[in-house]
């Protein structure tokens, strides 16, 4: 009898129960409650399900005390003999749980990579192509990224190299803003994850209002004529230019960058219809599902209850706000250099969100005319902005920022 | 360097680096795109020539020539000797060696007059 309540006893004390009641158990409660939150958001709401549920559940699971899955401290910068030394691997190996071996494909930048290649197995920049000028739309939108870079590195709470981090989330792309984050403020990566992914799904909330508040009656009529027909040559042309000249010039988008074209390649090449299939199904959801389970294991409870989360909550949204409405004066800018010909609208698509933001042009267009049909127009701008964002992302981590 | 400084430079630089290399793909995506718009049209037009050859051939050489089979086209052959066994009722124990042009402009007429005259 003695032995069982002993054993009872035993087990009690190591279980989670115990931690949540133990001092600053308080927090695991929070967390715990935090992601459930997310995964209403991400079930009923379809907030970006595809990532924001196994985010959600990937924070769950790294909340519940006990689980060994993820040790955040088996990634933190050690000096060994002198020399810093950034990821013990045999540490990895010997005491790691499920979630810190997948979570080394976040830290050594190789999801993100491989998300893009079945983006752009899966993109058609046609549009863009027919029209190369949408490339300045595209452009515009990052002011967003470096905007909100300013006001988070004049904010006392963050470093540089977090500021670039959290910048990024301006270019309203998921795997840019995980390998910038994993690179410069991996500490912050789930917090900067929950909000990028966030925010992309809310861009049907936050754009129309600025679209509207910065554009006239008569700019949101413009019918743009329609595109001309692209050939294949130019299809396949596209990604190799694309790659070869963008990585010459910032050599640190080649990682992303290059899978995006490489994707794409695939695609418009004709010939590897098997390599395409993969990149877009197989691939994709494998790397999303480690993706996201991964990055939400990040979000632990001392790493996200903190007040720099709240920034970068509110950072976020900046930049977002930002990015539309500097894609959207970009547009009006066209118009008056094109005599009308261009219809502003299509400039706050320069958000990499593809193709919501395309979408929410489309959208605020039809209120005006439902005749007018812009969302290839649209897609233009998107597209471009996938390529801009990457460039941003090239340069943020090529400056030294400390 | 000091902060501010710092600060301003790397976003200037960041957005700076972002236009310059999209202003250079839009640069060479037009190059390529006029390149091959030119190189489609001269396609389109040496195959128009080509047609327009062809069609002055055939009203020239009905005129008043005789053609030899062995200049004319494969197809044309092909079209004309089928059209011949059909009227014939699937009789094909002939060749053709050459065209001549007959008096009635009109190729139709003559199978019409044929078709016409015809003993039942």
């Amino acid at each position: 009898m003695d032995i069982l309540i002993n054993t009872l006893a035993d087990l009690s004390q190591k279980s989670g129960f115990a931690q949540i009641f133990a001092e600053g158990g308080w927090k695991i409660l929070v967390m715990i409650l935090i992601s459930c939150v997310l995964i209403y958001l991400a079930i009923a709401k379809q907030f970006e399900p595809l990532l924001l549920l196994p985010i959600a559940f990937g924070m769950l699971l790294t909340n519940l005390p006990g689980g060994g899955l993820f040790h955040p401290e088996l990634f933190n910068p050690k000096m060994v003999g002198g020399v810093v030394q950034f990821i013990d691997y045999g540490q990895i190996l010997h005491n790691g749980g499920l979630l810190d071996i997948l979570y080394l494909g976040v830290k050594l930048g190789i999801y993100p990579p491989l998300i893009f290649l079945g983006i752009g197995a899966m993109t058609d920049f046609a549009p863009l192509i027919s029209n190369p000028k949408s490339f300045l739309l595209g452009a515009a939108a990052q002011a967003g990224i470096f905007f909100t870079f300013i006001v988070a590195a004049f904010l006392p709470m963050y470093t540089l190299a977090e500021a670039g981090g959290i910048a990024i989330i301006g270019g309203a792309d998921g795997p840019t803003s995980i390998l910038v984050a994993s690179r410069l403020a991996p500490h912050l990566l789930g917090s900067i994850a929950i909000a990028a992914y966030s925010y992309m799904a809310l861009v049907p909330v936050i754009q129309p209002p600025i679209m509207k508040m910065l554009t006239t009656k008569k700019e949101r009529e413009v019918v743009m004529k329609p595109l001309r027909p692209v050939s294949k040559t130019e299809k396949i042309l596209f990604p190799i230019i694309v790659t070869m000249l963008v990585i010459m010039l910032v050599p640190d988008t080649a990682p992303l960058i290059g899978m995006l074209m490489f994707g794409n390649l695939l695609k418009e090449s004709g010939v590897a219809k098997r390599l395409v299939q993969t990149a877009t199904n197989e691939l994709m959801n494998i790397i999303t599902i480690f993706l996201g389970v991964t990055v939400g294991a990040t979000a632990t409870a001392n790493t996200f209850l903190d007040v720099k989360t709240l920034g970068i909550i509110m950072l976020g949204l900046i930049a977002f706000c930002i990015g539309s409405a500097s894609g959207v004066l970009f547009g009006k800018l066209m118009y008056l250099f094109t005599k009308g010909k261009v219809n502003p609208l299509i400039g706050s698509a320069g958000v990499s969100a593809v193709p919501m933001a395309a979408r929410v042009s489309q959208k605020v267009v039809s209120e005006t005319n439902n005749t007018n049909f812009l969302l290839m127009h649209a897609m233009g701008p998107n597209v471009a902005g996938v390529i801009g964002s990457a460039i941003a992302a090239g340069v943020l981590l090529s400056v030294p920022l400390g | 360097m000091t902060f501010v400084s710092e600060v301003i430079s790397i976003t200037f630089t960041g957005l700076f680096v972002v236009f310059i290399a999209l202003i250079l793909l839009i640069t060479f995506i037009w190059l390529v795109g006029k390149i091959n718009s030119n190189m489609l049209k001269k396609k389109e037009q040496k195959k128009d020539a080509k047609n327009n050859i062809k069609s002055t051939y055939t009203q020239k050489d009905l005129k008043n020539k005789t053609i030899d089979s062995s200049v004319l086209d494969k197809k044309t052959i092909a079209a004309i000797t089928a059209a011949i066994v059909n009227y014939r009722g699937g009789d094909s124990s002939f060749k053709i060696r050459s065209i001549k042009p007959n008096n009635i402009n009109i190729a139709w007429k003559i199978v019409g007059l044929a078709e016409n005259t015809r003993q039942f």
